[in-house]
């Protein structure tokens, strides 16, 4: 059997298209896949309030979810916590509209305080065991909405400009306090 | 353009486009490996991170928590005479026979400090209501030790952890357990 070289050349072009498609496709799983590691508390699931002290243990332990809560879980030793700054700064009126708290977990005491002990942003260091072990988070920051008793928006890693649209759409849909 | 020609510059056009596509699928491909090999590598060392196996656990595991009223307990200081502490999750269900499980551990094993951690908020109201001399309850930890905690109450087991607080051992314990077993597998990590 005898190709032609037009053939030949065809049948590379062909080869090489569905080359690129499959490592295209299979980035997209990847991308999908890597994000979906990297966010272990998932959107809509159910979370208990958290319960937990920080710093300042002689007051009561801290309950910062009543109703809306932004939970930032983060470290001293992460950059992208620090970079992240400034789009928190610009949630905060979009927050405080809709009554939603802003807290921070850090994973351990060396992480506190992470804004400094007069801030009025809660910051929860010690938790009740049951809450760490139903709610994994796998990387520093890890970003929880949490309205009435359930997840509504998760990220695992730092916050990127759709993200923030994200937020913002979620908290558009409630009532203002 | 004779044909002949046309037909070389459409063969060359093809040629050019699919080493084309294949170097950006070569490419492409190499930046997928690292990308999955970077997700590889965070969930292994969130799994060495949140391991209670000595050999994977890296670092050392706070042991300081908080009573229900924020009081310190566990702390460094308190632990620097300890040269093995056996770090157990109580259960409210069981919590009377647990707790008189670990009293009893405890004198049976001079030298180590028992130190229990209660799995939840229900269980540590409990605690005033019943006796326990011997040893801590605990019921507020930090994340990543209450992680690390509920993992090996997952698995059944208790942890035995030197002074600096590192994870050395454990032993498989329920309430049912003879308090004499679980003393004799301390001694042996020890």
């Amino acid at each position: 059997m005898r190709f032609s070289a037009g053939s030949l050349c065809r049948a590379a072009l062909i080869a090489a298209t569905l080359l690129e498609s499959f490592v295209l496709a299979g980035g997209a799983i990847e991308g999908r896949l890597g994000r979906r590691s990297s966010a272990a508390v998932r959107s809509g699931q159910p979370m208990v309030a958290l319960v937990g002290y920080g710093l300042n243990r002689e007051s009561t332990p801290s309950a910062p979810h009543s109703g809306c809560t932004a939970l930032r879980v983060v470290s001293k030793q992460c950059g992208f916590c620090r970079e992240e700054e400034p789009e928190w700064r610009r949630l905060e009126p979009a927050l405080s509209r809709k009554g939603c708290t802003l807290a921070l977990l850090l994973p351990t005491l060396a992480d506190a305080p992470y804004y400094g002990i007069a801030d009025q942003i809660p910051e929860v260091v010690w938790v009740p065991l049951d809450w760490a072990a139903g709610n994994e988070v796998t990387v520093t920051p890890t970003t929880i909405l949490r309205v009435g008793g359930r997840v509504i928006f998760s990220k695992g890693g730092e916050l990127a400009p759709a993200d923030d649209a994200a937020i913002r759409s979620l908290l558009a849909r409630l009532p203002d306090r | 353009m004779p044909a002949n020609r046309q037909s070389h510059a459409i063969m060359a056009f093809q040629l050019a486009l699919a080493a084309i596509l294949s170097a950006l699928a070569l490419r492409e491909v190499i930046s997928l490996k690292r990308s999955v090999d970077a997700n590889d590598a965070q969930r292994a060392r969130l799994i060495a991170r949140e391991s209670f196996e000595p050999s994977q656990a890296s670092l050392a595991l706070p042991l300081e928590g908080l009573d229900l009223k924020g009081k310190l307990l566990a702390t460094p200081a308190s632990l620097r005479g300890s040269a093995t502490i056996v770090v157990c999750v109580l259960h409210t269900a069981s919590l009377e026979r647990e707790l008189q499980l670990w009293e009893e551990i405890s004198r049976e094993t001079p030298g180590t400090t028992a130190l229990g951690y209660c799995e939840s908020l229900e269980c540590a109201r409990e605690l005033p209501t019943v006796s326990r001399d011997g040893f801590d309850v605990i019921a507020y930890a930090e994340y990543h030790t209450a992680r690390v905690l509920a993992r090996a109450d997952g698995a059944g087991r208790a942890l035995i952890v030197d002074g600096s607080e590192r994870i050395i051992g454990s032993v498989a314990w329920t309430d049912a357990s003879p308090p004499s077993t679980i003393a004799a597998a301390i001694v042996g990590v020890r």
